[in-house]
C-alpha cells in the first residue's frame, strides 16, 4: 500500500501541472486574442477560480510526501538528534493531526461536490460563461483523501526506518 | 430578559451601504420592537467584511451555522437563486428602487417556487434588499450616439455584460475594483457601473463621459436566516426578524437612491460629464438587445419555477406602478 | 467559553505547536477547527469552516495566478538570468561592500512595478538572488533576510493588491492609493540599501564577505550589456504590457512566464526535461504556500465567528482619547495582529472597525492608508506567523536554511519597516501630491 502513494501522488501532482501549462496558455491567449481581434476569451476569470483550487489540492500530497511542507523545523530537528524516542513520538502525533485534518477536508468537500454534482452547480453567468464546479471540488476531495494517506504513510516510512527522521528533517519516498 | 446570541455576516466592510444600514436601521429596529414586552434582547455579533466569509460566501457561511443573519449576494448565485436575477433581466424597466424590492418580495409571497430555492439552501427568506440604483456607461472616450460605442471595449460583470451586445460594444468580465486601472491603462474604453460606485472608485478620473442609459435598478441581494436556527427562534423574536427586515429593505432602497443622486453632483463637480441618452436612442438600444428575460425565463423553468409567470407578473406590477417601459420583455 | 478566551487560548497553542515544528498550515488548520468545535459545540460547524476555506480562500484570480509568477521565476532562474544579473551587479559594485544586497533591493524595487502581492516577489527572488548572493560568499541567513525585506516592496510600489483593498474599503481612489506608495516605497528601499551596506561593513561576521571571483572581474562594458539584454527585454515586455493598456498586473505573470519561457529555450537552456521539472517545482511550491494561506484564513475566519472583531471594535470605541493615542493604538494592534494574521485579514479586520473612529479627526485617509500597507507588512517578517518569511523557506531549494535563520536575517529588516513607518507618520508629504 505506501508503494502506491508514491506513484499515484506523482500522477495527481502531473496533472495539477499540466493545469498549471494550461493558465499560462489560455491567459496569454485571452490577451493576445483581445488586443489584436477584440474578442476576449469568455470564462477566463471563472477558469482560473477553479483550477487553482484543483491545482493546489492536487499537489498537496507529493508535497507531504517529499516534506516541503513549511514547518519551523529548529527545535523539531534538535528534538529528533538528542531525544529520538521524543522526537518520534512528537512526529508520530503531529502527522496523525496532518492525517485527521485532511480527512476532515476530504469529508467536508466531499458532500459540496455531491450536492455540485446533483444540482448542476456551476460558476459564471448563463449566457455568458458558465462552468461546472464538480471537477474542481473532485481534485479537492482527491487531493485531500490523498494528503491524509500521505501523512500516514510518512509515518508508517519512519517507524519503519527511523534514521529519515534524525539529522536530515527531509524524507523523501524513495 | 432571555438573550439570543446572533452572529450576521457579509464579505463586505461597514463601508458598504447595506452593512451600514442594517447596523443603523434594521438593528435599532429589532432591539425596538424586543424592547415592547423585555421578554428577549439580541446580542449581536457582526461578521462584516470577509471576518467570516468574503463577498460570494455569504451563502454557505449560513447554510452551515457559521453565521445565522446575513446579507446574500444573490447575483452571485445563478446556479442557485436564479430566480431572484429578474430585473438584471429585464432592463430599460425602472429605477425605482423601492418599487423593484417590494415587487420582488411580493413574487416571493405569491410564487411557492421563489421559496423552495431558500429552503433548498438551508435558509429562511427575510426580504430582498438593493442597492444598485440605476447601470450606466462610464466612457474615457465622448458620447455622440449609441454608434459611438461600436468596437469599445467595456468592463462590467455578469449580466449587464450583455446589456452593450446590441451597440456593437464587447462587454469585458471584471470586477468593480479593476475597472479604473483597467479603464486607465486603456484595457477597457470604458465601464458599465451605477452613480454610487463609480463615485467612490473614482471611476470618471479614468472615464470622464457619464453616459445616462438608465439600463435600470435592480435587486441583487437578500436577507436571510439559517433555516434551523430560525425554527429555534421564539415567536417573539421571528415576528421582529420579519417585520423590521421591511423597514430595512426600505431604507437600503432610498438611501441608495438618494446617494445615486448625490453621486452624480459630485462627479459633475469634479468634472465628469453627464450625457443623457435620448428616448428614442433608448428604445433603439433595448429593441437591439436578444431577448434575455425569455432566456432568463426559460433557464429558471428548466429548475421547475414557473419562470414566464414570474416574468408575467413583474412585468404587470411595473405596469402597473407606470413605469416608461421601453420594451415589454412578457409579450414576446 | 466567551469568544476572547477562545481567541487567547487559541492563540497560545497555535504558537507552542508551529515552534514545536508542527506544519505551520495543519497547525493552524486543527486549532481553528477545535476552537469552532469547542466555541459552537457542534463538529459539523467546524468541519465547514474547514471545507469553505479550502475550497474558497484561493478561489480567485490573483491567487489563480501566483504559481504563474513562481513559475516565471524559475524559467528566469533556468534562463540563467539571474546569474548575469549578478555578475553585471558584481562586477559593478565590486568596489562596495553589501553591493549584491543592494542590487537585490534594487531589482524587488524594479519588480514591484510589475507584481501586486509580495509573496510573489518572495517567491522569485528566493530562487533567483539567494543562490547567486550565497555562491559570491553571503551567509545564508543575510541573503535570505534581504530577499524577505525587499519583498515587501512588492505591497508598497504599485501596483498593489494591498492598496486597492484599503481604498475600497476606506472609498479613496485607488489611483491616488498607487501613487501615495511611490515615495514611500523608494525611502523603505534606500533605508533597507543604507541597513545593508551598515551591515557589511559592521558585522561582517552576520552578512559573509564577498569573494572577487577573477575570471568576472574583467567584465566589460560590452560583456556587461549582452548580459542584462534578455533581463531587460523581459523586463520591458512586462512593465511594457501593463502601463500600455495590454495586459492587466494580474495577468503579468502569465505574459512574463511566456516571455521568460521564450528567453530560456532561445538561450538553449531548457530541454524538454528541464521544462516539465520546472512545472512541477512551480506547482508543489504552489501548493505549500497557497495552503498555508488557506490555513491562516481558517484562523482568522475562526476568530471572526467566535466575535473577536466585533469585541475589539466596540472596546477601542470606548476609549475616548487622542489622535496621537488612537493612531499608536491602531498601528500596535496591526503590529500586534500581523505575527497572527496574514496581512489581507488584518486590513479587513481594523480598517473598518477605526475608520469611524479617525474620521472624527478630520485624518487624511490617503496617508492612513500607507501607515496601515507599511505597518500590516511588518508582519510578513515577523514571527510566528510571518507568511514571506514561509513563502521563501517552502521556495528554497537549500533545505538546510532553517526558518530560524529566515526570521533572524529579516529582522533588521523588520526593524528598518518600523523606521520607515515612523518615517512616514512624521512626513505625511511623501504620500501626498
Ligand atoms: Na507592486
Ligand atoms: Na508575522
Amino acid at each position: 500500500m505506501p508503494n502506491l502513494i508514491t506513484p499515484a501522488n506523482r500522477f495527481l501532482a502531473s496533472v495539477g501541472t499540466v493545469l498549471i501549462l494550461l493558465q499560462m496558455l489560455l491567459i496569454c491567449s485571452d490577451i493576445a486574442r483581445r488586443s489584436l481581434l477584440s474578442q476576449p476569451i469568455p470564462g477566463v476569470f471563472e477558469v482560473i477560480e477553479l483550477t487553482i483550487v484543483a491545482i493546489v489540492f492536487l499537489q498537496i500530497p507529493r508535497a507531504i510526501e517529499t516534506g516541503s511542507f513549511i514547518r519551523s523545523d529548529g527545535l523539531f530537528s534538535f528534538t529528533q538528534r538528542r531525544y529520538p524516542r521524543l522526537g518520534r513520538t512528537m512526529d508520530f502525533a503531529f502527522n496523525t493531526v496532518g492525517a485527521l485534518v485532511m480527512a476532515a477536508i476530504a469529508y467536508g468537500v466531499y458532500f459540496k461536490l455531491v450536492q455540485a454534482i446533483e444540482r448542476n452547480l456551476f460558476t459564471g453567468n448563463p449566457g455568458i460563461f458558465t462552468a461546472p464546479i464538480w471537477p474542481a471540488l473532485l481534485c479537492v476531495v482527491v487531493g485531500a483523501v490523498m494528503a491524509s494517506l500521505s501523512y500516514v504513510t510518512v509515518t508508517y516510512r519512519h517507524l519503519k526506518n527511523p534514521s529519515l527522521l534524525t539529522g536530515e528533517v527531509r524524507c523523501d519516498g524513495h | 430578559a432571555e438573550t439570543v446570541n446572533l452572529t450576521t455576516v457579509s464579505g463586505y466592510a461597514k463601508t458598504a451601504a447595506w452593512v451600514q444600514i442594517f447596523e443603523d436601521v434594521y438593528v435599532p429596529a429589532v432591539n425596538a420592537k424586543l424592547a415592547e414586552t423585555g421578554n428577549y434582547e439580541i446580542n449581536w455579533n457582526y461578521g462584516w467584511g470577509g471576518s467570516i466569509v468574503g463577498p460570494k460566501g455569504e451563502l454557505e457561511a449560513i447554510e452551515v451555522g457559521l453565521a445565522d443573519i446575513g446579507v446574500v449576494q444573490t447575483v452571485f448565485h445563478p446556479d442557485k437563486l436564479r430566480v431572484y436575477d429578474i430585473a438584471f433581466a429585464t432592463p430599460f424597466v425602472t429605477t425605482d428602487l423601492d418599487l423593484v424590492t417590494r415587487t420582488v418580495n411580493d413574487l416571493t409571497a405569491e410564487f411557492p417556487a421563489m421559496q423552495q430555492v431558500w429552503s433548498d439552501n438551508g435558509m429562511h427568506f427575510l426580504t430582498t434588499l438593493a442597492a444598485v440604483d440605476n447601470y450606466q456607461i462610464l466612457l474615457n472616450g465622448e458620447y455622440t450616439g449609441p454608434e459611438s460605442l461600436n468596437g469599445l471595449k467595456l468592463g462590467g460583470a455578469g449580466m449587464n455584460l450583455r446589456y452593450v451586445e446590441g451597440v456593437g460594444a464587447t462587454g469585458v468580465s471584471s470586477t468593480l475594483a479593476d475597472f479604473y486601472n483597467g479603464v486607465a491603462s486603456g484595457l477597457f474604453d470604458g465601464a458599465i457601473a451605477w452613480a454610487t460606485a463609480a463615485e467612490a472608485f473614482k471611476l470618471y478620473e479614468a472615464a470622464p463621459t457619464y453616459v445616462k442609459v438608465d439600463f435600470g435598478g435592480v435587486n441583487s441581494m437578500a436577507l436571510s436566516v439559517n433555516e434551523g436556527i430560525w425554527e429555534g427562534l421564539p415567536e417573539e423574536v421571528q415576528i421582529a426578524l420579519n417585520e423590521s427586515a421591511e423597514t430595512y429593505r426600505e431604507a437600503l432602497a432610498k438611501f441608495s437612491m438618494e446617494e445615486a443622486a448625490q453621486a452624480i453632483d459630485d462627479m459633475v463637480a469634479a468634472g465628469a460629464t453627464v450625457v443623457q441618452v435620448s428616448q428614442e436612442d433608448r428604445k433603439i438600444w433595448a429593441d437591439g438587445l436578444a431577448n434575455i428575460a425569455q432566456e432568463w425565463a426559460t433557464e429558471v423553468e428548466a429548475t421547475g419555477a414557473p419562470g414566464g409567470d414570474i416574468l408575467d407578473a413583474y412585468i404587470a406590477a411595473m405596469k402597473a406602478a407606470d413605469q416608461t417601459i421601453l420594451r415589454d420583455w412578457s409579450a414576446e | 467559553m466567551t469568544g476572547i478566551e477562545i481567541g487567547i487560548i487559541s492563540l497560545v497553542v497555535m504558537v507552542v505547536l508551529i515552534y514545536l515544528g508542527m506544519h505551520v498550515a495543519i497547525s493552524l488548520a486543527a486549532v481553528s477547527f477545535v476552537a469552532i468545535w469547542v466555541f459552537k459545540g457542534n463538529a459539523t460547524i467546524a468541519i465547514s469552516l474547514l471545507t469553505i476555506a479550502a475550497k474558497d480562500t484561493v478561489a480567485s484570480y490573483s491567487f489563480g495566478v501566483v504559481p504563474l509568477f513562481v513559475l516565471m521565476g524559475l524559467f528566469v532562474t533556468k534562463a540563467n538570468l539571474g546569474r548575469d544579473i549578478y555578475a553585471v551587479a558584481n562586477a559593478a559594485f565590486r568596489r562596495l561592500d553589501g553591493g549584491l544586497g543592494v542590487a537585490t533591493v534594487a531589482a524587488n524595487a524594479i519588480f514591484a512595478a510589475i507584481t501586486g502581492i509580495s509573496i510573489a516577489s518572495a517567491a522569485i527572488f528566493t530562487r533567483i538572488a539567494v543562490p547567486e548572493m550565497v555562491r559570491y560568499g553571503h551567509t545564508p541567513r543575510f541573503a535570505v533576510g534581504v530577499v524577505a525585506g525587499s519583498s515587501v516592496l512588492g505591497m508598497l510600489i504599485p501596483p498593489s493588491v494591498l492598496l486597492i483593498i484599503y481604498a475600497l474599503i476606506a472609498e479613496v481612489s485607488i489611483a491616488h492609493m498607487f501613487t501615495a506608495g511611490i515615495l514611500p516605497g523608494i525611502v523603505l528601499a534606500f533605508l533597507f540599501c543604507m541597513l545593508i551596506l551598515m551591515m557589511c561593513r559592521f558585522a561582517p561576521g552576520f552578512t559573509g564577505r564577498v569573494e572577487r571571483l577573477v575570471d568576472e572581474e574583467r567584465l566589460g562594458l560590452f560583456n556587461g550589456v549582452k548580459l542584462l539584454a534578455p533581463s531587460v527585454l523581459l523586463i520591458a515586455v512586462v512593465l511594457g504590457g501593463i502601463y500600455g493598456g495590454v495586459f492587466t498586473p494580474t495577468e503579468a505573470g502569465a505574459a512574463g512566464a511566456f516571455c521568460a519561457m521564450v528567453i530560456a529555450l532561445a538561450k538553449r537552456s531548457l530541454d524538454l526535461r528541464g521544462f516539465w521539472n520546472i512545472l512541477t517545482d512551480a506547482g508543489q511550491t504552489t501548493a505549500s504556500i497557497l495552503f498555508l494561506i488557506i490555513a491562516a484564513s481558517m484562523y482568522s475566519r475562526m476568530l471572526g465567528v467566535s466575535g473577536i472583531p466585533s469585541q475589539l471594535s466596540s472596546f477601542v470605541g470606548s476609549l475616548d482619547a487622542g489622535f496621537a493615542f488612537i493612531l499608536l493604538i491602531y498601528i500596535l494592534l496591526m503590529i500586534f495582529l500581523g505575527t497572527i494574521l496574514d496581512s489581507t485579514s488584518i486590513i479587513l479586520v481594523l480598517v473598518p472597525l477605526f475608520l469611524p473612529i479617525f474620521a472624527d479627526y478630520d485624518v487624511n485617509l490617503i496617508w492612513l492608508g500607507i501607515i496601515t500597507v507599511l505597518g500590516v507588512e511588518i508582519g510578513l517578517l515577523t514571527p510566528p506567523l510571518g507568511i514571506a518569511c514561509f513563502v521563501i523557506k517552502g521556495s528554497l531549494e537549500d533545505k538546510s536554511i532553517s526558518l530560524a535563520d529566515i526570521f533572524i536575517g529579516a529582522f533588521p529588516f523588520a526593524l528598518a519597516m518600523v523606521l520607515g513607518l515612523l518615517i512616514v507618520i512624521f512626513f505625511p508629504w511623501l504620500t501626498l501630491h
